[in-house]
């Protein structure tokens, strides 16, 4: 199996098209997914069974499933019963990128809603009580101190989150939506060279995962000043034990807890 | 649509669930090998097992498993071959979608385990290590009846979810071609039109599997956790639960 | 014990990863969902006109023969790496190919059309298709022809057999197609669920134009350097058409010749 610099080169601008649209799902969806994990994390956290227990069926399950079929669920399912009708419902859903965009909101903001949960219980009773105690009001003892506290709690997560969810953007291009995996596999119908189209693409997304993660270390430490460890003994750091839940760490209560 | 013909594909669907589960458990199997070879290894401390795993750790866990995947799947069968003709093997070796999948799995979770793994080791206190000295156990007995058990028990939780991983992340093998629960969902889905009844059944049986051995998994920590004294013991003592 | 583990996992990573081959074993590869080509049926099942040729030219061949199948897109790379001896489904002689692989003999004559809705006029030109989504199938001759000709006015659409284009298709996520005109007459043009979508009556030949239309057609394939295969392989479908059990098998199928070279196995009508 040999590297053909020509045809990786000649291959770039097809590869260029296809990181676009990985970059593009990479930073809508998170977007999206923070919208939607807030106020489902609170619904989680809250005493009306009402609220609780449909926002812990949401995050049973779309957390349980994994992505590729949410995508197939509402390209080739929702697809098929809106997309035919006219309007904003019908070009939502006949548009394959917004449905990815959709499949893969459900997914990561599920993940998020957990880390947003962790992070708002990790925060100390008794701040909280200290805050209303000293006549805050409800609506800014959330927004001003268990909030920006419980985001330095998950940043971590959230931060691992991010970059396993750019990774799962890989397999969009089953829903037809050509993304830098799907064009790489086109340059290889094309040129029957399976090795260099698809370890190029491999370098393009190493590059993007650590750009990735150099950035959210800066916002890491911009955040959290006080808590820069020396990471030299321990360079790939992503399993420090922490508090808070996250994709690979949440304890089996997580979803014990979520069954309640 | 005969209803015959739905329940023939629910079958259909049955069967490819158990090629998904034939390989999330012989993947498991080998993330827990690889990830606690690499675990052990970074414990020499040797300069080489640190560059070696440095440099596995960043391309394992920054390229995504399905392009690992694909390239072990194409690109696999001349290398693995040519490897083998090093050691005079005339053999053809035809790496098949499972295959691929497998290998796939196993080095890139692989990673993530001995992550788990290494950070359960550290967090072992060292006086287990020096009262395991001191009277006297060999250092193979310490790891095997000491240590392992309680690095079993903090790695517990985070190896629980390699295992949830393991199992959603065996959907992309269907891209290699894999016939499993996931592609004969959306085969089934398009033969007979009735998408949302695949592709619930499908989400249905991850989310049923992962729930299952969740609670497994919490039946195992118990008994791990038994005899030790956690602030939580004595309310779920009163709760009546057993240790 | 660590030393049995260790033997328990190479053995159990040599069984998952690797077969030697036989000798007189063949791995034939098919699209699987080309219909009426080939089928699979609910039982997984692969049958359709050319896996059960294939599985007559084995007979003939005397050769043990195993039929894969996978996407249309794996079929020539599988070949290429070594993971199949053959391909039987239906390959176009491009240009493109044809310095790449062994062609059989012309098996299948079946030209390709656009397939565009009843009441539509187009002209087939850049400016004609102008933001049309086409429905493409990844790795195919048809696709690479579009996006060659067509590729900066249309809006392709990739997906990875004819089937899931015509689901599409009749879903309205793309406005037409193109594709082999046996396979769209047969799947969807002649069926209820067609009415609203034609054939335009221009038929492409992608193979090399110089050749006379009586010799144009598709074939199977193998790999460069395979010639021995090629000549059995040959002998064993020249036999086949000979003696009429192409057209038996054929007529399970498509209810019309496809091969010139059947003309002597056809009853007159009347």
């Amino acid at each position: 199996m040999n590297f053909d610099p020509v045809l990786a080169w000649h291959s770039l601008p097809a590869l260029c098209h296809g990181l676009l649209v990985t970059i593009g799902l990479a930073a809508l969806v998170p977007v999206l997914g923070l919208v939607i994990s807030v106020p489902m994390a609170l619904a989680r956290l809250s005493r009306w069974k009402a609220l609780a227990w449909p926002a812990a069926a949401y995050v049973i399950f779309f957390r349980g499933t994994p992505a590729m079929i949410l995508l197939f669920f509402v390209y080739f399912g929702l697809g098929q019963i809106f997309g035919a009708h006219d309007g904003l419902l019908g070009a939502l859903f006949s548009n394959a990128f917004l449905c990815a965009v959709i499949g893969f909101a459900l997914n990561h903001s599920s993940y998020v809603t957990e880390i947003v949960r962790g992070g708002l219980q990790s925060v100390p009773r008794g701040i909280v009580e200290a805050a209303s105690a000293l006549g805050i009001e409800r609506r800014d003892v959330f927004l001003r101190v268990r909030l920006p506290l419980a985001v330095r709690f998950g940043l971590k997560a959230y931060q691992n989150e991010v970059i396993l969810f750019t990774k799962a953007t890989a397999v969009v291009s089953v829903i037809t939506v050509i993304d830098l995996t799907g064009a790489a596999n086109q340059v290889f119908y094309d040129t029957y060279d399976p090795f260099t189209p698809l370890l190029t693409a491999a370098a393009f997304y190493w590059v993007l995962v650590n750009l990735l993660r150099l950035g959210l270390a800066r916002l890491d430490t911009w955040l959290n000043p006080h808590l820069v460890v020396d990471e030299r003994r321990d360079s790939t750091d992503e399993f420090r034990p922490r508090a808070v839940p996250e994709r690979h760490s949440v304890t089996a209560h997580g979803i014990a807890e979520a069954a309640e | 649509m005969p209803s015959s013909s739905l329940l023939g594909y629910c079958e259909y669907l049955l069967a490819g669930a158990a090629i998904t589960v034939e390989l999330a458990v012989s993947g498991y199997l080998l993330v827990l090998i690889v990830g606690a070879g690499w675990a052990l290894m970074r414990r020499l401390n040797n300069p080489v097992v640190s560059a070696a795993w440095r440099v596995y750790a960043s391309i394992f866990m920054g390229v995504p498993a399905v392009l690992v995947m694909f390239l072990f799947y194409y690109a696999g069968s001349p290398t693995l071959s040519s490897l083998l003709a090093l050691f005079r093997w005339q053999v053809r070796v035809n790496v098949t979608p499972f295959g691929a999948g497998l290998a796939a799995l196993t080095v890139v979770q692989g990673a993530y385990a001995a992550e788990v793994i290494s950070s359960a080791i550290r967090n072992v206190s060292r006086g287990q290590f020096e009262a395991s000295r001191a009277l006297g156990i060999r250092p193979y007995q310490t790891w095997w009846y000491v240590i392992m058990p309680q690095v079993a028990r903090l790695a517990l939780p985070g190896l629980t979810n390699i295992w949830v991983s393991v199992l959603k992340d065996t959907a992309l093998v269907a891209l290699a071609g894999l016939n499993e629960i996931v592609m004969r969902s959306r085969t089934a889905s398009g033969a007979t039109n009735e998408p949302f009844l695949f592709f619930m059944l499908a989400a249905l049986f991850f989310i049923v599997f992962s729930a299952a051995t969740l609670r497994g998994s919490a039946e195992v920590e118990r008994r791990l956790n038994r005899g030790l004294a956690r602030p939580d013991n004595d309310r779920r003592l009163l709760a009546g639960e057993r240790t | 014990m660590g030393k049995r583990l260790a033997v328990a996992v190479l053995i159990a990573a040599a069984l998952v990863c690797g077969r030697p081959a036989a000798a007189d074993k063949l791995i034939l590869g098919n699209e699987g969902t080309y219909p009426p080509f080939s089928i699979l049926d609910p039982s997984g099942k692969l049958t359709g006109f050319e896996p059960e040729l294939a599985r007559a030219m084995c007979e003939r061949m005397k050769a043990d023969c195993d039929i894969v199948a996978m996407d249309f897109k794996a079929l020539i790379p599988s070949l290429m790496a070594g993971k199949l001896d053959a391909v039987v489904s239906q390959i176009t002689p491009t240009p493109s190919r044809v310095g790449h692989m062994l062609f059989t003999m012309v098996i299948i004559q079946n030209d390709y059309s656009f397939v565009v809705p009843a009441d539509s006029h187009y002209t087939f030109t850049k400016e004609g298709l102008k933001g049309m989504r086409m429905g493409l199938v990844n790795g195919g001759a048809t696709s690479k022809f579009i996006m060659d000709t067509f590729g900066d006015s249309i809006v392709p659409v990739w997906y990875d057999n004819m089937v899931q284009v015509k689901l599409e298709l009749l879903s309205g996520r793309i406005d037409a197609t193109f594709g082999a005109r046996i396979n769209w007459r047969l799947d969807l043009i002649d069926t209820p669920e067609g009415k609203g979508w034609k054939l335009d009556d221009k038929q492409y030949w992608l193979g090399d134009p110089n050749l006379p239309e009586q010799e144009r057609g598709l074939s199977w394939i193998t790999r460069l350097g395979n010639e021995a295969l090629i000549a059995r392989m040959n002998k064993a479908l020249a036999s086949l058409i000979e003696d009429c059990t192409y057209t038996k098998i054929r007529d399970r199928f498509i209810k019309f010749p496809i091969l010139p070279a059947e003309a002597h196995c056809l009853k007159p009508s009347g």
